[in-house]
């Protein structure tokens, strides 16, 4: 099931805006996202770049690595 | 980060427990105490390093007495009683009934730390900043956990496992139950706790509309005092990429452009069916785990409490039996589907009418409905209260009856 998703990373997690949700943890198919403690974590190599983390982050924490994903941005 | 199959180093008796609850909010906690009670040697794992905090909710929920149905009720757990709703729609129409007593706002942190200390009174070993990292199986069945707690991993064994792990929950992936979500079956959550000049009137405020929270509600919860939970959440599948902090910074600037912004927390909440399968052998999955939460609302803590305590009963009562298997432990995904997962299917329907199927003038019509029903009920004329409903729309009707003809009205808004 793993697809080509080009640009690596696929994304970054912008600390600053991040509340450790979990939200991305939770529809992430791979367990990609995961929340260690208080801490969000990335495992790059189990992404597959299906991008759900993006439609459900709340504060648009999570920046894709290639162009944008929102239509706006607070 | 996966189960450990059989032939792994088990544990060497050091740590090995009846039952293992993996997370320590209002499900997990609950569980725990029922097995603790039952006389079981338990494990209450969280991996936070404080249990409650950061608060991931919005705080409003059941009354006191629903919750004493479970656990005594302190004081300081409730900072707030609710004594009715207010409703407003995409236009500004607003429907407000007032209902005394109908539910509280809870202190969360302190409720969710004070659930555990029940636990641990009852003899539960509690750990904190103790994360859940795989499961151990033999023959299939789950047999125990691996945790990761200061960097180092260790193995506990147990006889019946149950993941109250969250949202998040990887417990019930781990154990091949299918716990995972879509992104169209969450409620995408961020809320501004803070202090307004606005007075507090112990109301429960909910803002409709596709501007407002597209496929989804604002809030506006009164915590007492100045303080205020201001909120909401959206379907991504209809927010077209647009993160809910830009409809909360709109609806802020709406509620209280000089609101002071103490905290801003976020999460996401239930809008899913009911999990088909929610046990296994040597496991059950309770709470937001499991999808419990109230998929109208997206409240979850009633509901988690409710999965906890019979989750904790009936895996005590296999456990007393000696036999944990999937089949033992049935009663409780039967009687979850039986009663609260059939109501939230129910909840589920109505949520999409309202939430999916109707545009913001569809809304409009509900309201105008809402209005005249209740004026023709209050009037005492019956026919004029069912000339009021038929002017529903028929899929409303349908899906609203079900759910008014048999639960009552504190569990549509939580």
């Amino acid at each position: 099931m793993t697809q080509s998703i080009g640009a690596r990373p696929f994304l970054r997690i912008d600390r600053e805006k991040c509340l450790s949700c979990a939200a991305c943890a939770a529809v992430c198919p791979p367990e990609a996202l995961l929340l260690a403690g208080l801490d969000l974590v990335f495992e790059e190599e189990a992404c597959t770049g299906c991008a759900e983390c993006f439609r459900v982050c709340p504060t648009a924490a999570l920046l894709p690595a290639s162009g944008r994903f929102y239509r706006e941005v607070a | 980060m996966h189960a450990t199959e059989e032939g792994n180093s088990m544990a060497n008796g050091e740590h090995v427990y009846d039952a293992i609850v993996v997370g320590a909010g209002p499900a997990g906690s609950i569980a725990a105490l029922r097995l603790a009670e039952a006389g079981h040697r338990v494990l209450l794992a969280e991996k936070r390093p404080r249990i409650g905090h950061p608060v991931r909710c919005a705080e409003a929920t059941g009354t006191r007495g629903e919750i004493a149905r479970f656990v005594p009720v302190n004081d300081s757990w409730i900072a707030l009683s609710i004594e009715g709703a207010r409703f407003v729609s995409p236009r500004g129409t607003v429907f407000e009934k007032a209902a005394p007593g109908i539910g509280v706002m809870l202190d969360r942190e302190r409720f969710d730390r004070g659930l555990a200390e029940e636990a641990a009174r009852a003899e539960t070993e509690v750990r904190t900043a103790c994360q859940a990292v795989g499961l151990l199986k033999r023959n299939g069945s789950v047999r125990g956990v691996r945790f990761r707690e200061n960097g180092r991993d260790w193995e506990a064994e147990a006889r019946v496992v149950i993941g109250a792990d969250g949202i998040e929950s990887l417990v019930g992936r781990w154990a091949g139950l299918e716990s995972g979500w879509r992104s169209d079956e969450l409620f995408s959550c961020i809320e501004a706790r803070l202090r307004s000049r606005r007075a507090c009137d112990r109301t429960l405020e909910f803002h409709f509309g596709s501007s407002v929270a597209p496929g989804g509600y604002a809030w506006a919860f009164p915590r007492g005092g100045n303080e205020w939970n201001v909120g909401l959440g959206v379907d991504p599948s209809r927010a077209e990429r647009v993160p809910a902090s830009v409809f909360l910074n709109r609806f802020l600037a709406r509620f209280d452009p000089e609101a002071e912004i103490v905290e801003t927390i976020a999460g996401a909440a239930c809008r899913s069916r009911s999990l088909e399968r929610i046990v296994g052998d040597g496991i059950a999955l309770a709470g937001d785990a499991a999808h419990q939460g109230n998929p109208l609302t997206g409240g979850g803590i009633m509901n988690a409490l409710e999965a906890g305590d019979l989750a904790g009963r009936v895996a005590a009562e296999a456990l007393a039996r000696g036999e944990v298997t999937r089949e033992a432990l049935s009663r409780y995904e039967d009687e979850w589907k039986r009663t609260v997962g059939t109501s939230n299917d129910r909840f589920l329907a109505l949520a999409d009418l309202l939430f999916r199927k109707y545009g913001d003038k569809d809304l409009e019509k509900i309201w105008e409905g809402m209005e005249k029903f209740f004026r023709a009920r209050a009037g005492g004329g019956k026919v004029a209260s069912l000339a009021a409903a038929l002017s529903f729309p028929g899929d409303f009707v349908r899906a609203a009856i079900p759910i008014l003809a048999g639960f009552s009205h504190r569990r549509i808004l939580f």
